[in-house]
């Protein structure tokens, strides 16, 4: 599965700036991909947990993310039953703490072994574990603004520019199979400013937010539909 | 005026939680822990001039309940003790904080807070003799944009306290001198040299755990963690 497309605000190629695209996003090209192991699927009672990778291997995904995918996923209809992460973590601890959680499917077995956390998790009714992985940088920027106030009023000139990219994948683990089912993942770049001719018009790419969403929908999809691919 | 801008403001942590039972199978042992006051009155202070801000950690009672939350379920009896020395167990676990570090995102470069506990557990037989001192690093680190004002230390001093709880179920759950001293059993010098310098807080995924924790430039601990020869590790200083 693969999905690009670009963001791009028609009216920017035109130059039109009015104070009501300070309500619009900046420009953003977005990539999500899905890459299946083995066929998924989930009953009903059933529930996935989506955990942030251990800070032990350098991962640094913002904890903002990971709450945004765990509510992305359960909206609507169809919406996934969702088992909270911090409630799954004291349940099996020590064994999903940032020092011991397992670091790649082929440890699910000896995981499974330790006395109770095969029980403890089947109790939870969670099917799969979904790690998540990537964070949000700046890369680039650039121009200037500058604002004085004055007796008579103030105001700003310029435009100032800059450029995120936003990176994540989350790996589903299928706990009943023991194995890795696959992984999604969502990559937007994106390009924000703040042009102003005395009012400043913040033109602002919201990449994570574009970069939760899809991973979210992704995911979804990935853990509902059956067959593999 | 001047007085106020200069004054700064204090950060108080008052670490006050609960942690969850460890899902484990108990050893068959019978120990007593030995509360120290200084452990259960633990209160750490630094003042940060470059920041304008003082920084109070009080973990005093949350250090007694980590230890009652890990030790009721790692053994299948433990009772507080008054002193290393007790009748009818067979050893008595004294835990000590050594260190207290902390790091904020200024410090580290990141969007992270960041706490280091070292902990000390003093493993003694009935009769009061040490068998062995076992040091526990706990580190916790959590997003400075997850939390508002300074819950966020809180919970990154929380994370520090559940590392240092997996650290010490993970050494009695293989077979480590910790294990072996709390069974009863001896350590030797050498065995006492390889753990301090395989040190035991960064066994589990030794590949990462040194580049995540990033250098810390201030908070800096309160008292240094003191140079162990192989006979103070034996119990025979």
């Amino acid at each position: 599965m693969n999905l690009e497309r670009a963001a791009c605000p028609r009216w920017l190629s035109t130059c039109t700036v009015a104070v009501s695209v300070a309500l619009l996003g900046g420009c953003m090209t977005t990539r999500v991909e899905g890459s299946k192991d083995a066929a998924t699927g989930i009953a009903e009672g059933q529930s996935i947990v989506i955990i942030e990778s251990s800070y032990h291997s350098g991962n640094q995904t913002e904890d903002g993310f990971v709450d945004c995918v765990t509510k992305e996923v359960q909206k609507g209809r169809g919406g996934l039953s969702v088992y909270p992460d911090e409630v799954f973590q004291d349940d099996l601890f020590p064994w999903f703490e940032p020092r011991t959680m397992p670091q790649g499917p082929n440890a699910l077995p000896a995981l499974m072994e330790r006395p109770g956390v095969a029980e403890r998790i089947r109790e939870s009714g969670v099917r799969y574990i979904v790690w998540i992985n990537g964070n949000t940088e700046r890369t680039n920027g650039g121009g200037s603004l500058s604002c004085a106030v004055g007796p008579g009023g103030g105001g700003c000139y310029g435009l100032a520019w800059w450029e995120n990219d936003s990176s994540y994948e989350a790996a589903v683990w299928d706990i009943e199979d023991g194995k890795s089912a696959g992984a999604v993942s969502a990559a937007v770049h994106g390009t924000s400013m703040i042009p102003a001719v005395v009012v400043p018009v913040p033109l602002i790419a919201r990449t994570q937010n574009a970069a939760c969403k899809g991973l979210a929908k992704e995911l979804r999809s990935f853990i509902v539909t059956e067959e593999s691919t | 005026m001047l007085s106020l801008i200069g004054a700064g403001c204090s950060q108080n942590v008052q670490v006050q939680t609960t942690f969850p039972e460890p899902l484990v199978e108990p050893l068959p042992v019978t120990v007593g822990v030995h509360y120290t006051e200084a452990l259960t009155t633990y209160i750490y202070s630094e003042d940060l001039p470059a920041d304008g801000m003082d920084w109070t950690f009080s973990l005093g009672s949350a250090n007694q309940l980590l230890f009652e939350s890990v030790f009721s379920e790692v053994f299948t009896n433990s009772r507080p003790v008054d002193a290393p020395a007790a009748a009818g167990v067979d050893a008595v676990l004294q835990p000590n904080i050594k260190a207290f570090e902390f790091s904020l995102p200024r410090h580290s470069r990141s969007d992270q807070y960041g706490v280091w506990i070292s902990y000390t557990i003093g493993v003694y037989g009935p009769d009061g003799e040490l068998r062995t001192s076992w040091p526990v690093k706990g580190y916790g680190e959590v997003d400075s944009r997850r939390f508002k004002g300074n819950e966020t230390m809180k919970q990154a001093t929380v994370m520090a306290m559940r590392d240092a709880a997996t650290i010490i179920i993970d050494s009695l759950n293989r077979d480590t001198a910790f294990r072996r001293a709390v069974m009863g059993g001896t350590v030797t010098a050498v065995e006492a040299a390889d753990q301090l310098g395989a040190a035991p807080g960064y066994e589990l995924h030794d590949e990462g755990v040194d580049e995540s924790a990033p250098e810390v430039e201030v908070g800096q601990a309160n008292e240094e963690m003191p140079e162990l020869t192989g006979e103070e590790w034996n119990g025979e200083s």
